[in-house]
């Protein structure tokens, strides 16, 4: 099959669930209001599930291309922002900012712009932390179990600010992590999707680089890449898409790593050009997917987003690891 | 013109300086052998000339460009590699990572234009790699791939062309073929070709110069007079083996046992039952000598021991009935 034809698969899969995903929910929508311009219908679509479905949108392609160039990046396609404690660290600069800034005498600002320098600022600090380790060890395995003791000390260092923090900004942190996409309102979403697009931008502005790092990073010097300077925009591409989503979503597990092998197998590519639009539309098209599983137990309940994903991301990972050994003996 | 030229290089790492003051050059269509001990600088020198990691001091020259002050990306336009590093790419074709021999000249989404697309098949062609364009690297085989590499660094259009034991892993059929075909390459496109390799015998019979890395320097000159002045003995002298002064084969000294016999053709023309029969005895450890009372007779396809009637018809059994004896 053609590229072009399953783009526009994709596209219609996406523009298909992001339909289900204003109509289902607590208060069960009928097709026929889907474009109302008044009345109770139209102020549920417009003030909650549209935000939400468009973040749905923003954050399954952020981190699904998050996790795209951090495979690149790290040669190593169990790379992801949550599995290598790039999402835990999110969680370390968010809970600073609220439980440790609830202790502390100066009143901080609930604004969405410090919820997102602090998370972005935890995802770069444990990215090159992650970074520099993998220099030095290059089996996939051992960076994994790297990046999940990472996590370990990053929770360790959240739970004794829990301890020390006063119950009002706890209850807040720990709604934070349980992953929610509602948490976006107009007003954040004003903040978080340029930052998304920017980090889009940068990866698609590389994408000849990133092409050249497939090869290792000695054959993509030899055909001429900046690697140093490409180094530096991938981590910057990954704070933002995966700092700054987290920041707003809370963690949202294994999408990041499973979203781009799912990619490759469908459009049968490695090139980033590809690719990463093919995240953009798979990443998307699995998280509105979660987006609706989360609504289904039954009216009124709603399941954490965070357990959804991890329920199909994880299999993924085992599948990888299991191809991969089956390919070394 | 040289298309390669040091001067005064001295290479290593950080401080420590593995080989210094090397004036090495490298004409268009040289193909050259860099061969030596392990530890005696092969891969510095190459990832030196290579641009990977900096010199220590002096100067390297490609096509009369000092490439100390050169971009990556100009680097790119004048040398192409070809690494020990394992290309693991998912769906990668053989064309898709020939193609990206042309990312140094294609804009920034890697558009290739009608004259990329020829530089392509001009490389799939030149490695006779066409008829498995379309298979992905993960399904050919080794000595595929690597041709596959070579095409990509081919690709690149690069005055010279810097490979990194190019015959590693590879069969022997396959190590000769990819040999074969850089000395069949060096002359059609008149780049120059310079090679690490462990393949002293392949390395003396196919290249046009041999850069010899030793303790105390670079010994650089054609594969014949490095042989005739001995370099090759000492640069890799060693108690367990040695070359044949008259065909630069190289031999092991093997262990030698207390039993001594002698060889002797029986007709008229050079018998290859004897050369072999004489082989199988040094390898066993058994001596020859001209004065022993034990006698091997090499007939045409036969032995007999002494003077006895029996006839052997390999040296297998020729042997046990020797141990018998």
């Amino acid at each position: 099959m053609k590229l072009q034809i399953k783009y526009i698969l994709l596209f219609a899969l996406v523009i298909l669930l992001f339909c289900a995903d204003l109509l289902i929910g607590s208060v069960r929508i009928p097709i026929s209001h889907l474009f109302d311009n008044d009345g109770i219908y139209y102020e549920i679509i417009h003030n909650f599930r549209l935000p939400k479905a468009i973040t749905a949108i923003l954050t399954g392609s952020a981190i699904s291309i998050a996790g795209l160039i951090m495979q690149t990046l790290f040669q190593n396609p169990l790379a992801g922002p949550y599995v290598l404690g790039v999402s835990s660290g999110a969680s370390l600069g968010v809970a600073i900012y609220i439980l440790a800034g609830s202790i502390l005498p100066i009143i901080f600002i609930q604004s969405g712009f410090g919820l997102i320098i602090s998370a972005t600022l935890g995802a770069v600090f444990v990215l090159l932390l992650v970074l520099m380790v993998s220099f030095k060890v290059r089996q996939a395995v051992s960076l994994l179990l790297i990046g999940i003791m990472f996590g370990q000390i990053a929770g360790s260092v959240v739970s004794i600010l829990q301890n020390i923090s006063n119950p009002d900004s706890l209850k807040l942190y720990i709604t934070w992590t349980f992953g929610s996409l509602s948490a976006v309102t107009w007003d954040y979403m004003i903040i978080m999707a340029p930052i998304v697009f920017i980090g889009i931008a940068i990866v698609f502005l590389i994408q000849k680089s990133l092409n050249s790092l497939l090869l290792g990073e000695n054959y993509a010097q030899g055909l001429g890449v900046n690697i140093k300077r490409t180094r530096l925009l991938i981590i910057i591409a990954i704070s933002l898409l995966a700092g700054a989503t987290t920041a707003f979503t809370g963690p949202i597990a294994f999408i990041g790593i499973a979203v781009p092998h799912i990619v490759r197998k469908v459009l049968k590519t490695s090139d980033h050009l590809y690719t990463t639009l093919g995240c953009i539309f798979i990443g998307s098209a699995l998280l509105l997917l979660c987006d609706i599983c989360t609504q289904l137990p039954s009216e009124g309940y709603i399941l954490p987003i965070n357990s959804i994903s991890a329920l199909i991301g994880a299999p993924i990972i085992i599948w990888i690891i299991v191809k991969q050994n089956k390919s070394t003996y | 013109m040289a298309q390669l030229l040091t001067k005064a290089l001295n290479i290593g790492y950080n401080k420590y300086i593995v080989q210094s003051n090397l004036n090495l050059s490298a004409q268009k269509r040289d193909l050259i052998c860099l061969t030596g001990t392990n530890g005696s600088g092969k891969s510095t020198l190459l990832r030196t000339l290579a641009g990977l990691q900096p010199a220590i001091s002096g100067e390297i020259l490609i096509s009369d460009k000092n490439i100390s002050s050169l971009t990556n990306k100009q680097k790119a336009h004048l040398l192409s590699l070809v690494l020990t590093d394992n290309i693991e790419v998912e769906n990668l074709s053989i064309r898709n990572l020939v193609a990206m021999g042309r990312i140094p000249y294609t804009n920034w989404h890697g558009k290739l234009l009608p004259k990329d697309n020829e530089k392509v098949e001009e490389a799939l062609n030149n490695v006779n790699l066409m008829h498995k364009a379309e298979c992905k690297i993960s399904e050919v085989s080794d000595g595929e791939k690597q041709r596959a590499v070579i095409a990509k660094a081919l690709a690149q259009d690069t005055p010279l062309v810097l490979l990194d034991e190019p015959t590693a892993h590879l069969d022997l059929p396959n190590r000769i073929e990819v040999m074969l075909l850089l000395r069949r390459l060096s002359v059609t496109t008149e780049k120059t070709f310079i090679l690490s390799t462990h393949e002293l015998d392949l390395a003396l019979q196919i290249s046009d110069k041999i850069w010899l890395m030793t303790k105390d320097g670079i010994r650089e000159g054609i594969p014949e007079d490095l042989m005739l002045y001995n370099y090759f003995q000492n640069a890799f002298g060693s108690k367990s083996f040695y070359f044949d002064e008259n065909d630069g084969h190289c031999h092991l000294n093997q262990l030698v046992g207390p039993l001594q016999v002698s060889v002797i053709n029986k007709l008229p023309t050079n018998n290859k039952y004897e050369s072999w029969m004489r082989r199988a005895l040094i390898r066993t450890g058994i001596q020859i000598s001209e004065n022993s009372k034990i006698s091997i007779n090499c007939f045409e396809n036969g032995y007999t021991i002494n003077d006895l009637a029996t006839k052997y018809d390999n040296i297998e059994t020729t042997l046990e009935a020797l141990n018998h004896l």
